[in-house]
């Protein structure tokens, strides 16, 4: 009965946290976005992109954790350069625009990436920490997995803080809701701008650096050929306006994923995953429109 | 008071672009389906055909018919090549009339009769890609899109030829590289620019199995010979055109039950991408494994691009106590990518199973070189292949090395193809035609030293025995563990 219940249930429920986190964190940097500004980043996954290639192609030569803070901060400077180069020039365009426009970035950071030889190469990724931490219910859980978990739910706490309880976070709501009143109020949207850039490109860094060592490899691209479409049904599951619901719909992503994976057979029906989780989708969806906790504005 | 909700609006309001997306998706995934492309390409080719280029052998003349008749009928012009023996539709087994049509203006009477009949070897027929002196070939290969980088194949491409210089009846092959991308649709897109801008003589598949089926169809809707290892039986068994250089999937699944069970084994989980030119491989091997006693633990399927947390809990499924313990082998059928992943995932929950199987491109040394340095193949893995490993390479065939001195199993696996195919070429004689060259192949048998001997005698697929490799993580490849194996 436990060895049922342990590969049933306890098993898929700790991959699908552990999985959903990961998928969690590139979803709050799509949601940072969007609050501030409007714009669906389709360069979020090249932020993470970004922050494994600093990470991996360091580490043999900097301390660990050297090594990481150049990941994030590459991936970091890769959000400021798009909201420079990219959006400020832009802003005053249809969002549909500026849609596009994250889209071209992400084109660009891959085409980058192939002509610099990476086409089709694998990069070896270590875990920041290795072994497993624990058994339970038959379950192995593994130190990466715990540090993804705990990255995730502090970059949800710390940024729900931040746009509730601090007056740049206020001024960043105030911002996307009303620019032109914001400006009179004296907050320098430029400023708000770069701000949750930088942010969105560092929460894609932190993905990049710590979910490769999950399969110990990562492929060009893999921010957006991977994790940009998970992560953005999680932020829509959650709800686009919602860092915690970016939070609990990489969780419910992870579950719905993981427990059909162990409970439907591939044999019986094929992509049976994708298919639950296209069903929980619209089900939120028709039923709460806004997403599990996103509201209106 | 609470407001009046529009109840019966929002619902269909919401649903119809719902329903539209699911449609348009349903539609996209027709492009996805088995066989849709080679539907596509077969129409495209016809229209374009060959018959331009066919010219009935060195001294034919040209072949009347029109291009789209030519093209699926196998050019039935006569030519001077030897009377009745001419004819039709030995490429394709197309159109039955293309004897006839082909037969017309200017070459002389008899074609005519030989409507579906394989020309002779010295006959004439369809000499698109042969001059005096080159035969063009055209070679497809993941060399992208695999998970793992294959560039070898174009470097590797013609080492052989340029080795053995102008001595395939007087003439040397001039070789055409596409790269299919792992993907069929891109698959059949290259053959068909091999085929019809390059106008080469034949193909030759380089691995991946749903390439390998989209473009041996395609190759012989338009009438071109088609060799590539044996994979799939299912969806090539009935292609005239399509030579299998190595044992089926479904054959070695057989062998591949004996060597699990060889290597102390009770229990067994197979683990395969979810395409249905699995489905023999997979039957075949469940089927085989039970006959020889080993437990079926698990037997589930992977979308083929599954993403890499999809492979994550495919592993924490795959790493049950059993396998942690190393009591169970795994069969991974699948691409590089989805196997690199699965391993790799494996490992990072430090579960490292004993992997065992057959495909072509998991007995790479770039599949051993992403996964060494993660221990996920310390406890081994051992991949039936066609090719010697690069350990082997100075005894079964030293001019290799002298033709290729920094040449890898890649390029290795290609020399080993191409020293196969030369024989085949030879034995279709100077009078080089797509007819001539599959009747020559047929029925008969060709061992080169590389590649284990290949039979014809009993149909399209050759292979007779298998390579083993299994890695050597201390030197980041796989190695030779047995050749020639004709059992276990």
């Amino acid at each position: 009965m436990s060895g049922v219940l342990a590969f049933e249930v306890a098993r898929p429920v700790v991959l699908g946290v552990v999985q959903g986190a990961g998928v969690g964190l590139m979803a709050i940097g799509l949601v940072l976005i969007y609050k501030s500004s409007r714009v669906f980043n389709f360069a979020a996954g090249e932020f993470a992109t970004v922050g494994a290639f600093g990470f991996y192609l360091t580490k043999s030569h900097v301390p660990f954790l050297v090594a990481a803070l150049i990941g994030v901060l590459a991936a970091l400077g890769t959000g400021l350069l798009t909201e420079r180069l990219v959006i400020r020039p832009l802003a005053n365009r249809p969002r549909v625009t500026l849609l596009v426009a994250t889209a071209a970035v992400a084109i660009f950071v891959i085409a980058f990436q192939f002509l610099a030889g990476a086409q089709g190469k694998l990069f070896g990724a270590k875990a920041l920490v290795s072994g497993n931490a624990f058994r339970l219910v038959g379950v192995f859980v593994s130190w990466q997995e715990i540090v993804i978990v705990v990255v995730l739910a502090a970059s949800g706490a710390a940024l729900a803080w931040f746009f509730g309880r601090t007056d740049l976070g206020l001024a960043t709501l105030a911002t996307s809701q009303e620019p032109t009143a914001a400006r009179l109020m004296g907050i320098r949207l430029n400023r708000v701008a770069m701000l949750t850039w930088g942010l969105a490109g560092a929460l894609g860094g932190v993905a990049g650096v710590l979910l490769p060592p999950l399969t110990q490899n990562f492929t060009p691209a893999f921010g957006t050929t991977d994790l940009l479409i998970p992560a953005f049904t999680a932020a829509v599951l959650g709800g686009m306006t919602s860092v915690p619901g970016a939070f609990v719909g990489g969780l419910v992503l992870g579950l719905v994923q993981n427990l059909t994976q162990f409970n439907v057979s591939s044999n019986r029906l094929p992509g049976a995953p994708s298919v639950a989780v296209l069903v929980v989708l619209v089900v939120v969806l028709v039923v709460r429109p806004t997403g599990i906790l996103g509201r209106e504005a | 008071m609470t407001p009046s909700r529009p109840a019966p609006a929002w619902p269909r309001r919401r649903l119809a672009p719902m329903l539209g997306l699911v449609a348009a998706l349903v539609l996209a995934a027709c492009g996805q389906k088995s066989g849709v492309h080679v539907a596509a390409g077969n129409g495209g080719a016809a229209g374009a055909g060959n018959g331009a280029a066919i010219s009935a052998g060195d001294q034919g003349g040209p072949a009347a018919g029109t291009p789209g008749a030519a093209a699926t009928g196998g050019a039935g012009a006569a030519g001077t090549g030897g009377a009745g023996a001419a004819g039709a539709g030995a490429g394709g087994g197309a159109a039955p009339a293309g004897g006839a049509a082909g037969g017309g203006a200017t070459a002389a009477g008899a074609g005519a009769g030989g409507a579906g009949a394989a020309a002779s070897a010295t006959g004439a027929g369809d000499s698109t890609g042969v001059s005096n002196d080159t035969i063009a070939i055209g070679i497809h290969a993941p060399a992208t899109g695999a998970g793992a980088p294959a560039p070898s194949f174009d470097q590797g491409k013609d080492k052989y030829f340029n080795f053995i210089g102008p001595t395939i009846n007087g003439r040397t092959a001039k070789v055409f590289f596409e790269d299919d991308g792992y993907n069929p649709s891109q698959a059949v897109a290259a053959c068909k620019k091999l085929v019809q801008v390059d106008h080469v003589f034949m193909l030759v598949g380089g691995g991946g199995t749903d390439q390998i089926v989209a473009c041996a169809q395609y190759a012989a809707s338009v009438g071109v010979p088609y060799v590539a290892e044996g994979v799939t039986e299912a969806g090539v068994n009935t292609l005239k055109s399509y030579f299998a250089e190595s044992m089926s999937y479904k054959t070695q699944g057989t062998l591949l039950a004996q060597y699990i069970k060889r290597q102390g084994f009770s229990q067994v989980e197979m683990i395969r991408g979810n395409t249905q030119n699995f489905e023999d491989a997979h039957s075949g091997f469940i089927t085989a494994a039970k006959s020889v006693g080993l437990q079926v633990a698990r037997d589930d399927a992977v979308p083929k691009d599954a993403d890499a947390q999809t492979m994550s809990s495919e592993a924490a499924q795959m790493c049950t106590l059993d396998a942690r313990a190393g009591k169970v082998a795994v069969y991974p059928l699948m691409s590089p990518k989805l196997f690199i992943n699965l391993a790799g995932a494996a490992a990072g929950q430090q579960c490292y199973p004993r992997y065992a199987g057959i495909g072509i491109t998991l007995g790479l040394n770039v599949v051993a070189q992403a996964l060494c340095p993660t221990g996920a193949l310390k406890n081994g893995a051992s991949f039936f292949s066609p090719f010697q490993g690069l350990d082997a390479v100075d005894q079964v065939d030293p001019d290799f090395h002298k033709a290729y001195p920094n040449g890898d199993d890649i390029g290795f696996a290609l020399w080993g193809a191409e020293k196969l195919l030369t024989a085949q070429l030879k034995a279709a004689g100077r009078n080089l035609t797509r007819q001539g060259f599959v009747a020559a192949v047929q029925g008969k048998s060709f061992n080169t030293g590389v590649y284990p001997a290949v039979d014809f005698s009993q149909g399209h697929f050759g292979g007779t025995a298998v390579h083993v490799l299994k890695a050597d993580c201390g030197r980041s490849q796989y190695v030779t563990e047995a050749q020639n194996a004709r059992s276990f």
